[in-house]
């Protein structure tokens, strides 16, 4: 199934607000976030440690209910639901069953859905070619024998073989060393290209976010807010040849202001080298 | 089979060794055949047994209990294991019990669950489930609650359903612990079909140890039927180490 740009906000997002209840009281992680994402769009989502960013993920994906605020999800706004087709999910953490063969771990959404077993091997052997593990002796490996990079493909083989419109990255190759990462990342834009899902992705890197997204989100430190909404108006494909280019050096300049001016009370305290901190 | 191979091959090793040093003691202590007959002895007991058709019916019995009993115990114990790792209240109303009926010594219950299942090989399969009941009811509820919670996470993502979540996730992940479970189950399960059998019944290698001992002083016939048990056990416990490694691949 195509899923071809469609007019319209893919996901809607007023007024979210996460609470948490911990032993010390509530925990804010969400305070009135609002965005919208269009169809198709590619949306990076950046902030500090702890920011709520994986919190805002989860709550995209109806695993976790808003505690105020509405999420909605493709031209009718319905509030998203847990495996209900509309997302694929892709952690941090490839989580990958260590019983089942990489095929067998990747047809797991469509064996849960029900799917017949040829049709969801086919299916799953197509999403591992996506990721370009094309090769048949792979579908045949266990996670333990597939290196970390190899497991994060598998995963997100797993998270394309629904075919979901819409597809979440929660920081999916930040384990990986930085060279793999960049490789990935090319990757990653070319398979978005060939096929415009509508992306959100969560990132730490400021040359990640620039080099995939058509948004950046800056989000507050915790509770999060999107302090700011920057447009990346550089041409695709970006991946390969943005190094020096000056409209990249001004999307820079302007992530890195935001996120400067969000991060300033988390650098607070913190003493200047050679000298004693003071009171 | 490798593994089997080789596994048997340290059991028949370690036998050995434990035969020569039983033989040594026989020697130097001078025992007479009534407190501790030699090995040669009771393999002779044992063959005279096999001949004149003592052995075979008291062992089939022994292994019809015992199996049943282990089955029907472990299937059970994996129902409520699960239940009690999937239901805090179902904890809560049932721990005290099952805690308590494992504190009671299954010698001291045996008599009367021979009462109450009227004495035969229901009776003693009850006796022979109850003992194998906790250690794989408790396997199955740690292993369970010791699921990766990031792997529920995402199998929730991508929609499974409560037993979906039990039958993919859940029970695969708990497996090792439990098989370590299932181990301590199945060598209970002999002592069960033991404790059972001296609470009442006419056949079974514990009536046979009764039969050797009371009646007839017959020693080596006595440690025929201690070695059948140990053969019964090993067997068994054999038999779920196969079951893990078909299951649970390294």
């Amino acid at each position: 199934m195509e899923h071809a740009s469609q007019p319209g906000p893919a996901i809607t997002i007023e007024d979210l607000t996460v609470r948490f209840s911990t032993p010390s009281g509530t925990l804010a992680a969400l305070d009135g976030l609002t965005g919208s994402v269009a169809s198709g769009e590619l949306v990076a989502v950046i902030g500090p440690n702890g920011c709520g960013k994986s919190t805002l993920l989860r709550a995209i994906a109806g695993l976790l209910a808003p505690s105020a605020g509405r999420i909605g999800l493709g031209p009718d706004g319905s509030p998203p639901r847990a495996g209900d087709g509309r997302i694929g999910l892709v952690f941090q953490q490839p989580r990958l069953l260590g019983w089942r063969s990489a095929l067998d771990n990747v047809a797991l959404p469509l064996e849960l859905n029900g799917t017949p077993r040829d049709e969801r091997h086919q299916a799953a052997e197509r999403a591992l070619a996506q990721v370009g593990l094309a090769d048949d002796s792979v579908g045949a490996l266990r996670p333990r024998e597939l290196s970390g990079g190899m497991q994060q493909r598998v995963a997100l083989a797993r998270s394309l073989v629904t075919d979901p419109p819409v597809l979440l990255l929660d920081e999916p190759f930040s384990a990986l060393d930085a060279l793999t990462r960049d490789a990935f990342d090319v990757q990653l834009e070319a398979l978005w290209l060939a096929r415009r899902r509508t992306v959100v992705l969560v990132t730490h890197s400021v040359g990640e976010a620039i080099g995939l997204a058509d948004r950046i989100w800056v989000v507050t430190p915790r509770p999060g807010r999107v302090a700011a909404d920057i447009r990346v108006p550089l041409a695709r494909p970006r991946r390969s040849g943005l190094s020096g280019d000056p409209g990249m050096a001004a999307v820079e300049a302007e992530v890195r202001q935001a996120l400067a001016a969000v991060h300033a009370p988390e650098l607070e305290g913190w003493a200047e080298p050679g000298r004693e901190a003071t009171a | 089979m490798r593994f089997l191979a080789r596994r048997l091959g340290f059991i028949a090793l370690s036998a050995a060794a434990f035969l020569a040093v039983w033989k040594v003691i026989v020697v130097i202590g001078g025992y007479p055949e009534y407190i501790l007959p030699a090995p040669e002895v009771v393999v002779a007991r044992a063959m005279e047994a096999i001949q004149n058709g003592t052995l075979q019916p008291h062992l089939a019995a022994t292994l019809e209990e015992s199996v049943i009993g282990f089955m029907a115990g472990a299937l059970v114990a994996i129902a409520i294991g699960i239940l009690l790792a999937k239901s805090l209240t179902a904890e809560r109303v049932l721990s005290p019990y099952l805690v308590a009926a494992q504190a009671i010594p299954i010698l001291a219950l045996a008599p009367l669950l021979d009462i109450w299942f009227g004495g035969g090989l229901t009776a003693r399969v009850v006796i022979c489930a109850l003992i194998v009941f906790f250690p794989i009811a408790i396997a199955t509820m740690v292993g369970i609650r010791s699921t990766d919670p990031l792997l529920v996470e995402m199998a929730r993502a991508n929609g499974a359903r409560p037993d979906q979540l039990t039958r993919l996730l859940e029970l695969p992940s708990a497996l090792p612990v439990l098989f370590g479970g299932l181990r301590v189950g199945v060598t209970l399960a002999v002592v069960g079909a033991v404790v059972a059998e001296w609470a009442g019944a006419s056949i079974g290698l514990g009536v046979l140890i009764n039969i050797a001992d009371r009646g007839l002083f017959d020693t080596p016939l006595m440690f025929v039927a201690l070695a059948s048990l140990a053969v019964l056990g090993l067997t068994f416990y054999g038999a779920v180490l196969i079951g893990e490694r078909v299951l649970i691949p390294r």
